[in-house]
C-alpha cells in the first residue's frame, strides 16, 4: 500500500510528470530527475571532459530546468529541453572555467564501477583523455552537435530542434566534428592501447 | 538519414575505431552519493526559492497597503496639529497681555503738497521727519532713518548655536 504511490510515478509519462511538478509536486520533479540524470551527466561529461564539472553542470541544469517549468512549453518533451539547458550550460561553464588540462591517469574515482581490472582502467582512462583533447579541440557548437547526435542518439531533425538551426547545419556540423576527430587522434598510439 | 545507433554509424562509416573509441570511453555513472548530494542541492534550492517567491508577490502589495494607510493618517494628523497650532497661535497674540498691540502717540500733522514725510509713531510722542529736502530735521540724512525704520520693522533675529 505503501509503494504503490512511487511505483505509479515510475510509470508515469514525462508529460504527465512535468504537470505534476508545475504545481510543486516534489516526487514528480525527483522522477523526472532520476529519468533523465545519467544522459545529462554524459552529455556534460562529454562537453566538459571533467567528472566535477559535469556534475556541477548537471545540478545547475536542474535547477534551471526546474524553476523555470512555467517557460517550458512542452515542445520536443523534458528529455530535449533538458538536454538542451545542459548542453548551453556546459558550454557557458566550459568558457568560464577554460577546458581542464589532462586529468590524471589514475585520478579519484568517480562512481563504484563494476570494471575492476586496474590495466584496463587505464587504459580506458588514457583513450577518454585522447578523445577528450580531441573534442576539446572542435569548436564548442560543433563539439555540441556531435556529442547530442553520438552520445545522446539524437536525429538530426532533434538536434535541429534543440539547438535553433537548419538540418542541414546540423549535418554539416556533424560531418566537420568526425573529419576533425580523425584527424587530431593518434591512431597509431591508440591501437596500442586497445 | 541515420541508423537507430549513432555510435554503429560512425564507425560504419568512418571504418575506424571512432566508434569502438567512443565506446570504451563513456562517461561512467556517478555515484549513487554523488546523485544524492546533487539532488540534495537541488531540492534546498527550490525549496528555499518557493517561500522567497511567495513572499515576493504577497508582501509588497500588503505593505503598500499598510504604507498608503500610515501616510494618509501621519498626513491628517499633521494638518490637525498644523490647524491647532495656528489657531491657538492667533488666540494667544490677541488674548495675551504682553503680546497685546503696543500704545501709540497721536498727533496732527500738517504735510505740504509734494512734501514727503516720514511719521513715526512711539509710545510716547510722534517723531516727523521730512524727507524732501537733502537732509532732514537735525541734519540727519533722511535715507539713513528710512533704513533705520525698515530694519526695526523687520525685528531681525540672529540664532546662535554652538
Amino acid at each position: 500500500m505503501i509503494e504503490a504511490p512511487t511505483i505509479e510515478i515510475e510509470q508515469l509519462t514525462d508529460e504527465v510528470l512535468v504537470a505534476r511538478a508545475r504545481q510543486r509536486d516534489a516526487a514528480a520533479r525527483e522522477a523526472l530527475f532520476q529519468r533523465h540524470r545519467d544522459e545529462a551527466f554524459r552529455v556534460a561529461r562529454r562537453l566538459l571532459g571533467d567528472e566535477h564539472d559535469a556534475l556541477d553542470a548537471v545540478q545547475d541544469s536542474l535547477l534551471k530546468a526546474f524553476s523555470r517549468l512555467e517557460s517550458f512549453d512542452g515542445r520536443g518533451g523534458f528529455r530535449f529541453w533538458l538536454l538542451r539547458i545542459v548542453t548551453n550550460t556546459a558550454l557557458d561553464s566550459g568558457r568560464r572555467r577554460k577546458r581542464r588540462a589532462a586529468p590524471p591517469l589514475v585520478g579519484e574515482p568517480v562512481s563504484d564501477s563494476t570494471d575492476d581490472d586496474p590495466g584496463r582502467g587505464l587504459d580506458r582512462q588514457d583513450l577518454r583523455r585522447a578523445l577528450d583533447e580531441a573534442l576539446a579541440a572542435l569548436s564548442p557548437r560543433i563539439r555540441a552537435t556531435f556529442v547530442l547526435f553520438a552520445e545522446s542518439g539524437l536525429s538530426y531533425k532533434e538536434i535541429a530542434e534543440t539547438q535553433d538551426v537548419p538540418i542541414g547545419t546540423v549535418m554539416s556540423r556533424i560531418n566537420a566534428a568526425r573529419r576533425k576527430l580523425q584527424e587530431t587522434l593518434d591512431w597509431e598510439k591508440l591501437k596500442g592501447l586497445d | 538519414m541515420r541508423g537507430d545507433d549513432p555510435i554503429r554509424e560512425i564507425t560504419s562509416e568512418t571504418e575506424t575505431p571512432l566508434g569502438r573509441l567512443w565506446e570504451a570511453t563513456r562517461p561512467e555513472a556517478p555515484s549513487a552519493r554523488d546523485w544524492d548530494r546533487v539532488w540534495a542541492a537541488v531540492s534546498a534550492e527550490l525549496d528555499q526559492s518557493a517561500p522567497r517567491a511567495v513572499v515576493s508577490f504577497a508582501r509588497p502589495a500588503r505593505r503598500r497597503v499598510w504604507t498608503a494607510a500610515c501616510l494618509i493618517v501621519v498626513g491628517q494628523a499633521a494638518a490637525v496639529l498644523l490647524a491647532l497650532g495656528l489657531s491657538l497661535g492667533r488666540f494667544d497674540d490677541e488674548t495675551v497681555p504682553g503680546r497685546a498691540a503696543p500704545r501709540l502717540a497721536t498727533a496732527a500733522v500738517r504735510v505740504e503738497e509734494g512734501q514727503l514725510v516720514l511719521i513715526r509713531s512711539d509710545a510716547d510722542a510722534v517723531q516727523v521727519t521730512d524727507l524732501s529736502t537733502p537732509e532732514g530735521s537735525g541734519g540727519v540724512d533722511p535715507w539713513y532713518l528710512v533704513y533705520n525704520l525698515l530694519e526695526s520693522l523687520a525685528n531681525p533675529v540672529v540664532a546662535m548655536s554652538e
